[in-house]
């Protein structure tokens, strides 16, 4: 099943990797360098699925999901943490991720989640 | 009053005062013609061969072969290019893809040169083919980064025993323990996350580092053991409840938080007795082990410090009353 997903994350390297990742499993991918951006693009909708980088310069990727949250937005969102940030994935589940990925980390493993998010 | 300097010499401070400046000028419009030219080049090389990099991570394995041609089949420029990409990527992934990226960094050759500088005599150029080597992990890059674990540089040391995180081996986890030492120049925390990261091969080094006769490594492997909730070494951490240095006995206490120890009890009892911080860790090393162990200990805690109490979950006298 293809989907539409959101990948915010201010890494050019992960962002295009993660795009070209989803995209050769069929997915349409549309991706943003930080988090108002992000934001921006979130709260226009029509996502299945966002992914969303924690740590970035500005908006965090936690500040993001709180405020699509707060308006109402259930897209499901899978977090991209940093190994050993245990508080930043306590965090995320508290603002209501669904799902989390810690850096570095598989493509493949990741489109999996996507996938399984999607459902 | 000094005299006014004669009209010949003051006109040459002044000529080559402005041919300094000039040259100045010169020069830092050179510099930046010289970057921005630089800068082109890459974004060109970049638009040029991008694609190539990103699709070799989702490559399928009868592509590869073809994709690492057209690798080798550029010029060096691209090439040293295109291994500068990859370096760069190999920071963010892990599995298929890193393996992929991995072989595109081989095809450039980049790994006889990272090889190579493993042994410079510049210690920057050996910390950089330690990181490098780590991430590329090209054939004999274990044995490399063993003996930059034992640089003469701490640098260089500490970052080789980080590389060796990602190599799951026993000489990896020896190393790791060794930098826990109090006299390795590495950063406890580093030694400690690749043992972290090396799971359960590190049991058994753990388990016999409880024993060390270094406090820091008996600590590291306290904590460490109990994160990594290494099998068998109960008895050797309620033994560190009484060890001779209080951070030994601290790291013991959390560590038995999440693993509990039956025999452990006297001894932490007696440590939260006596109060202080350390007196909190042992009550809330009490406080999370089975209630069926701990009726009597608990009993016994009610007569500690308000602070003890706290920590081992027990109500106020006087809220009780």
């Amino acid at each position: 099943m293809s989907g539409r997903i959101l990948v915010v994350d201010d890494d050019r390297d992960i962002r295009d990797l993660v795009a070209i990742k989803l995209e050769s499993a069929g997915h349409e991918v549309v991706t943003r360098a930080d988090g108002a951006q992000g934001l921006e693009a979130g709260l226009e909708g029509g996502w299945d699925v966002i992914v969303l980088d924690v740590m970035m310069p500005g908006l965090s990727g936690i500040d993001v999901l709180r405020q699509l949250r707060d308006r109402g937005d259930e897209t499901p969102v899978i977090l991209l943490t940093a190994r050993g940030q245990e508080k930043d994935i306590e965090a995320g589940f508290a603002a209501g991720a669904d799902h989390y990925v810690t850096k570095p980390f598989s493509p493949r493993a990741l489109l999996a989640r996507v996938t399984a998010a999607i459902g | 009053m000094s005299p006014p300097l004669a009209p010949e010499l003051l006109q040459a401070v002044v000529v080559v005062t402005a041919a300094l400046v000039l040259g100045m000028i010169v020069a830092l419009l050179v510099q930046r013609a010289v970057r921005r030219r630089r800068e082109r080049r890459s974004a060109a090389l970049d638009a040029r061969y991008r694609r190539l990099v990103l699709e070799s991570t989702i490559a399928e394995d009868d592509e590869v072969p073809a994709l690492l041609e057209r690798v080798r089949g550029l010029d060096d420029a691209a090439r040293e290019h295109v291994g500068r990409m990859v370096f760069l990527m190999l920071r963010g992934v892990t599995g298929e893809a890193a393996d992929r990226l991995r072989a595109v960094a081989v095809a450039t050759g980049l790994a006889p040169r990272v090889l190579a500088d493993a042994r410079h005599r510049s210690a920057v150029r050996r910390a950089d083919a330690a990181e490098a080597l780590g991430r590329l992990a090209p054939e004999g890059a274990l044995a490399l980064l063993l003996e930059l674990a034992d640089d003469p540089d701490p640098t260089v040391r500490t970052v080789a025993v980080r590389a060796l995180g990602g190599f799951e081996a026993p000489e990896a986890v020896g190393a790791a323990i060794d930098a826990l030492a109090s006299d390795s120049g590495v950063p406890s925390t580093v030694g400690a996350s690749v043992l972290l990261q090396q799971g359960s091969t590190a049991g058994d080094r753990v388990r016999l580092a409880l024993h060390d006769r270094d406090p820091a490594v008996r600590r590291g492997a306290a904590r460490i053991a109990g994160l990594l909730q290494v099998p068998g070494c109960g008895d050797s951490l309620a033994a560190l409840v009484r060890d001779e240095h209080e951070s030994v006995r601290l790291a013991a206490m959390r560590s038995l938080e999440r693993l509990p120890v039956r025999a452990a009890l006297p001894a932490l009892v007696d440590a939260a007795l006596r109060g202080g911080i350390e007196g909190e860790a042992a009550a809330r090393a009490v406080a999370s082990m089975p209630t069926t162990w701990t009726a009597a200990a608990l009993e016994a805690l009610a007569a500690g410090e308000p602070g003890v109490r706290r920590a081992a979950g027990l109500r106020r006298p006087e809220a009780v009353a």
